[in-house]
């Protein structure tokens, strides 16, 4: 029991954060669902010893998941020629209403950040990882991830700005 | 020297402080010196705040349904391997089949039930896991139950033989091993558990006590086989039908119902209690819980065997996970019971009484349901349904009944038509315990033991756990005796009979109970006759199954030879369940602490209701007519329920009444048409041993048909409480059921409150609209 205890109380802590790292990535609550609930699974069917550090193995297993579920959702939407993603589908009506919000015009500025720019900005401000932390997640060296960092943040005031003034 | 180039990969982790102060240094003397740099690291400062209050989550959670694949999924996985060894046991398992095959049905039943509603593939996957479920926890106490039974014979149940204690202490431990060798094992070496375990205690003389009699294997066995016995009762159907009640009507049976549940005048029944408790939140002293938030940990980490938590603490980084996943379990104590219980969605069924006209259930004055409940609606977060039992809200109130003079109990009924389901009527069992003087009976003795595990540290749990043991030492004064040890492995050998500066590492209970209780019994009197140990502790504790289970057969041999055990919960109270468990176990309660003014209340106001016994194993059986009722169902009690059979038979236990408590039960009938009013409607009958006596004696009370009130708001004050009270801990428990009454309905029906518990009960309604 005190296995499944433990796990739960994982489940408990993490499964805030890895629920909003994992629609981060791809864009949709039940795919994010999933992907949480599959690292969750993964976790509990391994044996705990051993596993020093349970959030970064989760971060892991959850982007491992996403990123295969992309390309699936990639290559499907090739094939039959799906014309949007949902991510695509955002009503304009949303856009409008929220524009004179400060945060949520940041908000969609951090959104339409190339991908890897997203993910760090997202994993450092969102998730509060440490660079390190990223690095090992993203498979860049700690220094990328500084560069990324900065010049991310350069562009999203400036992305701001100019929406802001528009 | 770096240049702008470098301070570029630096930057942000600067402005977050993740830089060593070398590197910090070095970009401070740049930007010292680059005002280009500086200007941009200014910009950056700013945007910052701005960037994580825009980034700020949402919280999201992960549906139910996959909260339970997951939780599926731990659970099955640490026996998974051990299947290809379970093969080796079938042989075992065909001879002992016989055996065991009622209980197997029970529990296979079980599970069926559990699983209605469930989708297909995980039917099957919960059916295995049910079956272990049950095997680590239903089962284990219920082979446990019938060994005490055996050391019981030679000394009549209740009063110990010379030196029987620690003869009696060290066979039953004899039996732990096999417990643990089960947890491993799965569901179905359960029946080789068992058969084995009368062997192992010959086999295995006791070393502390060599002069064991070897009887002790025999008893064991006697006990062994009563549980096949008692498991193959459960599953008969069979049920006899009691010629109606006596058609001779008690005449005071109406007048009772008209008459008794009058309430009091409220002046005179609650004199100066003071107005509605604020419920005094504990303050955390901040520096004092960063040391306590590292110690609390240390227990966990014990029982999860090889997890890494303990490496991880000498990991400062890792440091911050592990505070953080403490606030979490903080935040979310009631959560265990999520792990046992299943969540119900629907009422109970009516059960026709031409299937079974007898409803027997041993009572309950647990009332940590609704103490936690209040808690938590008062602090605006959800209520889980399965954490609200509808008896411990019923018992929170007072309902002012006026006690026996004479008696021990006073029994009282009433029943009108149901307040929001027109076509059935509400029937209140209303038993209340005698008011002893203050001299009466003969001196108790108390045990108190305190869990002084690094976690009562947490949110200034240990003032007032030390606090309440001196509120109790006052209390007790001249009229009794009182011995403490506080137990952590801090201390060696255990415990200590003082409280320490401060609490820490972590606790192993059993030798501090075995330490308490030995104590005691070298105390005068030697005869005592209210023996009562209170356990102390914030709950964060997590045994293994097979830990639990010697902890729970501990409590109940003490309590065959004397002892009461209560829980004083403190603080989050992690473990709700197995303390609840322990508490039951043991013949006492689960009291839930939810702050200063609780504690209070208990060692004053509540003292003799909860420590001075009236009456023990007492049990209420209510039979139908099914002439006038068709249909029955009891609201509550779900766990304490009994077969017919058990009501007479005195080696079930049930729970003790203290000097001036009541029990209220509620039934929700559906009465038969045209009912001639003076045939009977139900026989109460309820059955009680009074401490230290050896045989249980038994009263019965009728109810006419005649009697049920037609209108709910013409009832008396009290009545209408109770049942209203129900209503909305069911409305909580079944949050689906269709036709429940609202709050704002409930509150439309109340009367005026007489006492502060009622003015409390009305302002959750009025919180929860």
């Amino acid at each position: 029991m005190a296995t499944a205890e433990m796990i739960d109380l994982l489940v408990r802590t993490y499964q805030h954060e890895l629920l909003c790292y994992a629609r981060m990535l791809l864009r949709d609550p039940d795919a994010a669902q999933d992907a949480v609930q599959h690292a969750f699974v993964a976790l509990a069917r391994r044996p705990l010893d051993g596993l020093d550090n349970p959030r970064a193995w989760l971060y892991r297993v959850v982007r491992n998941d996403c990123l295969r579920q992309k390309r699936k959702k990639a290559r499907v939407t090739y094939m039959e020629r799906i014309p949007e993603s949902p991510e695509e589908a955002v009503p304009p009506a949303d856009h409008e209403l929220a524009a004179h919000d400060d945060r949520q015009v940041l908000r969609e500025a951090v959104d339409k950040l190339r991908d890897n720019w997203k993910e760090v900005v997202i994993l450092k401000f969102q998730e509060h990882l440490s660079y390190k932390e990223i690095a090992a997640l993203t498979g860049l060296s700690v220094s990328h991830v500084g560069v990324i960092l900065h010049d991310a943040l350069l562009e999203l005031r400036r992305n701001c700005r100019k929406e802001l003034i528009s | 020297m770096m240049n702008c180039e470098q301070i570029k990969n630096t930057m942000v982790a600067w402005l977050t402080g993740e830089l060593e102060p070398e590197q910090a240094r070095e970009v401070e003397a740049h930007l010292a010196e680059c005002a280009e740099c500086r200007a941009e690291a200014e910009e950056l400062r700013a945007f910052l705040p701005e960037l994580e209050e825009a980034l700020k989550p949402e919280p999201q959670e992960l549906a139910p349904e996959r909260r339970n694949a997951i939780r599926l999924a731990s659970k099955r996985s640490p026996i998974w391997g051990g299947i290809a060894a379970l093969l080796c046991f079938v042989p075992i398992i065909a001879i002992l089949a016989s055996m065991l095959l009622p209980a197997l049905s029970r529990s296979r039943g079980r599970a069926e039930s559990m699983q209605r509603g469930r989708d297909e593939s995980a039917r099957m996957q919960k059916m295995h896991e049910e079956e272990r479920v049950l095997a680590d926890t239903d089962m284990a106490p219920d082979f446990f139950a019938a060994a005490p039974g055996g050391f019981g014979s030679d000394s009549d149940g209740y009063v110990s033989g010379n030196g029987g204690f620690v003869s009696n202490g060290d066979g039953s431990s004899a039996a732990a091993p096999v417990m643990r060798g089960m947890g491993g094992m799965g569901a179905a070496p359960v029946a080789a558990a068992t058969a084995v375990a009368p062997a192992f205690g010959v086999a295995r003389p006791a070393p502390e006590a060599p002069a064991a009699p070897p009887a002790l294997g025999r008893e064991a066995a006697a006990g062994g086989m009563a549980l096949g016995a008692r498991s193959s009762d459960r599953s008969d159907k069979k049920r006899t039908v009691s010629a109606p009640a006596k058609a001779e009507m008690e005449m005071d049976a109406g007048r009772l119902a008209g008459g008794e549940f009058v309430m009091r005048d409220s002046a005179a029944a609650r004199g100066g209690e003071g107005p509605e408790p604020a419920r005094a939140k504990m303050d955390a002293n901040a520096a004092w819980q960063d040391v306590a938030v590292a110690e609390a940990l240390e227990p966990m980490a014990g029982y999860a065997t090889g997890f890494a938590v303990a490496e991880a603490m000498t990991n400062n980084a890792a440091k911050k996970d592990i505070e953080e996943l403490e606030l979490a379990e903080l935040n979310r104590r009631s959560e265990f019971y999520m792990l046992s219980i299943e969540v119900p969605s629907q009422l109970p069924r009516m059960v026709p009484t031409v299937e079974n006209p007898v409803s027997t259930f041993g009572i309950d004055t647990d009332t940590a349901s609704y103490v936690m409940n209040r808690d938590r609606i008062r602090n605006r977060q959800p209520v889980e349904p399965a954490t609200v039992r509808p008896e411990a809200f019923v018992n929170y109130l007072d309902y002012h009944y006026t006690p026996p003079s004479q008696e021990t109990f006073q029994c009282t009924l009433a029943a009108s038509r149901h307040p929001f389901r027109a076509e059935h009527a509400v029937l209140a069992v209303a038993v209340q315990g005698a008011v002893l003087g203050p001299d009466a009976g003969s001196l108790s003795q108390f045990g108190v033991i305190v869990d002084a595990s690094g976690s009562m540290a947490l949110n200034d749990r240990w003032t007032p756990a030390v606090q309440s043991v001196e509120l109790l030492r006052e209390r007790i004064g001249e009229n009794g005796t009182l011995t403490t040890a506080y137990v952590s492995n801090r201390t060696p050998g255990g415990s200590q009979e003082f409280a320490p500066a401060s609490p820490g590492g972590s606790a192993d209970w059993s030798p501090g109970i075995m330490e308490v209780c030995s104590r005691m019994k070298q105390l005068e009197p030697s005869d005592a006759v209210n023996r009562q140990i209170l356990l102390i502790t914030d709950g964060m504790f997590y045994p293994e199954a097979a830990t639990q289970a010697e902890l729970l057969q501990l409590a109940e041999v003490l309590r065959n030879r004397g002892f009461t055990f209560n829980v004083l919960g403190f603080g989050e109270a992690g473990n709700n369940t197995f303390l609840e468990k322990f508490a039951e176990k043991g013949g006492g309660v689960l009291l839930y602490v939810d702050g200063p003014e609780e504690v209070e209340r208990i060692f004053t106001d509540q003292f003799e209701a909860r420590f001075r016994p009236i009456a023990e194993d007492v049990k209420i059986q209510v039979e139908f007519n099914p002439a006038v009722v068709k249909a029955y169902r009891q609201i509550g009690y779900e766990d304490r329920m009994l077969t017919q059979e058990q009501f007479r038979d005195d080696s079930v236990r049930a729970a003790p009444v203290g000097s001036g408590q009541a029990v209220t039960a509620l039934y929700e009938l559906e009465l038969a048409p045209g009912v001639q009013p003076e045939s009977p409607l139900a026989t109460v009958r309820v059955r009680y041993r009074e401490p230290g006596a050896f045989g249980a004696q038994e009263f019965e009370r009728y109810f006419p048909a005649g009697a049920v009130g037609a209108e709910f708001v013409a009832m008396p004050d009290a009545f209408r409480y109770a049942v209203l009270m129900g209503e909305w801990a069911e409305s909580l428990r079944y949050p689906e059921a269709p036709k429940m009454g609202q709050p704002a309905g409930i509150m439309a029906l109340l009367p005026a409150p007489a006492d502060w518990k009622q003015q409390e009960f009305l302002q959750l309604l009025q919180m929860m609209r």
